[in-house]
């Protein structure tokens, strides 16, 4: 008998992790819609037409699957981006590195 | 007044040999270099010190003692065969735990990464085994360069056991503070030197963004981290800085600048501004500060008010570096492991960033610029100017401008120690340690130290 309810258990426990998988797989794959992209929007304090909404929405789809794509390729702390600050304004004299210390 | 402090070292030393504990490298390094003391019986004695103090500090995430005996024991033979580096050598220093050293755990102050060992050496510490520095220890920070708590227990001041360090240099500053190291690397991307130096009591040098190379060092942000250094007084700030600036092929970020520092300059030549509007509210240290100014006039220095310019809130710019350097802890449920886990924290403040969108990142970039070029019409003006280390909006500006500052300590308030900033232009480094020395050592503050 206790074979029986442990076996049940597992399976109930398989079948929990086999619908939440499919959930998150499909949060990822699911179509982005005008509610999306209205939500969206109001997070980030932008207003836009029902048609300009309607035109964006297979672009947002194409750079969720670039962001999916990017993260898989996992960059470590010490990979920097490919834009470098510089304090130095147009104009601004720099003396030539030279130590002086006296 | 080196020569005549140690003219009866011998009877100094038998007497009150705890008191090196307060020299400044400048002292130490005349005792070496002198050969009254050798860099191994110096090491062992901090070495001790750290062992002793850090069950009630919590400095330390790392000894490295079996490196610093064999680099204190190289000193003594290059120092007695007359091979002498120059003021470092020989002296125990200790390192923020976002520095990689070969063979030894760099843990980011961090649970996700305390196991962590990173089998190379950051320009940093091979600039400094260079000048014959000793690494001592790797010291704490708070996790992932923010506060004062990290995977152990929380950093103390020294000055008061009871309240923490401040951070994120925590353990650079608590251990200079308490005479445990006699300077430590931090590093600051939006307060970092400047606040624990304020805490504990040290002086601390902010760098010019792209002087110090940041191979090696923990990325949080790649356009507003520094590396600097925290002493005991303002020119061991300027003998720790000309050791560890300068070129490094591996970070292509550092911009080639001159580093100039005359030790004998009179820095009444040059043109002193100080926030008047910030120095006139009601905040904690206006008392300390205001008194500083009273003293620094009274030396003849000539102060002209000035303000600084509107500056819009750019906090974007580091949330989103931040969350990108640390991505790989948002995506994979790392971050859980955290210590901190309120809203003001890192997990939450990654998780946040995900919701700004470049373009926006890339205007507050532009108006940043347009922050720099009003910052550079305030230093037409002025070579350096003076401001409260903590309430105004000159640490937030300058550390998104990249411009240096030199932070010490002006006074107590209720019995901790209270700290004065003064800020110079890009690169010009030299200038400001001048006006801060000449006014530190007509003071007693740095003098003073917390009983342990």
């Amino acid at each position: 008998m206790d074979r029986i309810r442990k076996s049940f258990r597992l399976f109930l426990l398989f079948v929990v992790i086999f619908v939440l998988g499919a959930f998150t797989g499909q949060f990822f794959t699911d179509k982005i819609t005008e509610a999306d992209v209205r939500g969206a929007a109001k997070i980030f304090g932008l207003e836009m037409s029902q048609s300009e909404i309607d035109s964006l929405l297979p672009g947002l789809e194409d750079a969720r699957t670039a962001y999916l794509a990017h993260r898989k390729m996992t960059p470590s702390n010490d990979l920097g981006p490919a834009l470098w600050f510089n304090p130095v304004l147009p104009g601004m004299n720099v003396s030539l590195p030279k130590i002086v210390m006296t | 007044m080196v020569q005549s402090r140690f003219a009866g070292y011998e009877r100094f030393v038998a007497q009150n040999r705890d008191d090196l504990a307060w020299y400044t490298v400048r002292e130490l390094a005349e005792l070496i270099r002198s050969k009254q003391i050798s860099s191994e019986e110096l090491t062992r004695f901090f070495l001790d010190r750290l062992k002793k103090y850090d069950p009630q500090l919590h400095c330390v995430v790392t000894l490295t003692e079996d490196l610093a005996m064999e680099q204190a024991k190289r000193a003594d033979v290059e120092i007695k065969a007359g091979k002498y580096r120059g003021l470092l050598h020989g002296i125990p220093y200790g390192a923020k735990d976002l520095l990689a050293a070969r063979k030894y755990k760099t843990t980011w102050g961090s649970v996700p990464y305390k196991d962590q060992v990173l089998d190379y050496d950051a320009t940093v510490i091979k600039k400094l085994e260079a000048a014959g520095a000793v690494l001592c220890a790797k010291l704490t920070m708070g996790e992932l360069a923010w506060g004062d708590v990290w995977f152990g227990e929380m950093t103390r001041n020294p000055w008061d056991t009871k309240t923490g360090s401040s951070g994120s240099s925590a353990g650079s500053a608590s251990s200079v503070s308490a005479g445990l190291l006699p300077f430590a690397i931090g590093t600051e991307t939006l307060g970092s030197i400047v606040s624990p130096s304020t805490v504990c009591g040290t002086t601390g040098l902010r760098p010019s963004y792209g002087r110090v190379s940041r191979h090696g060092a923990m990325a949080l942000s790649w356009s507003m981290d520094k590396i600097g250094p925290i002493c005991r007084s303002v020119e061991d700030c300027a003998i720790v800085f000309q050791a560890i600036q300068g070129a490094d092929p591996m970070d292509v970020s550092l911009i080639p600048a001159a580093f100039h520092y005359d030790a004998n300059f009179d820095p009444r030549q040059l043109k002193i501004g100080y926030l008047k509007k910030d120095f006139d509210r009601r905040y904690a240290f206006h008392d300390q500060d205001s008194v500083a100014l009273h003293r620094m006039r009274e030396m003849g220095f000539k102060l002209v008010p000035i303000e600084l310019p509107p500056s819009p809130d750019l906090s974007i710019i580091l949330s989103a570096e931040s969350a990108a350097a640390f991505d790989e802890l948002t995506l994979s449920g790392k971050d859980d492991l955290m210590r901190r886990q309120i809203k003001n924290a890192w997990p939450n403040s990654f998780r946040e960033a995900r919701f700004i969108p470049a373009v926006e990142y890339l205007q507050a970039n532009r108006l940043r610029t347009k922050l720099m070029q009003e910052m550079q019409k305030v230093f037409q003006e002025v070579d350096v100017y003076i401001n409260p280390s903590w309430g105004g909006r000159s640490l937030n500006i300058t550390n998104h401008t990249g411009h240096p500052c030199v932070v010490i300590p002006n006074g107590f308030r209720n019995g901790r120690p209270t700290s004065l900033t003064f800020t110079g232009k890009l690169f010009e480094e030299g200038k400001i340690l001048s006006l801060a020395k000449v006014y530190q050592e007509a003071t007693e503050h740095h003098k003073q130290h917390p009983q342990l």
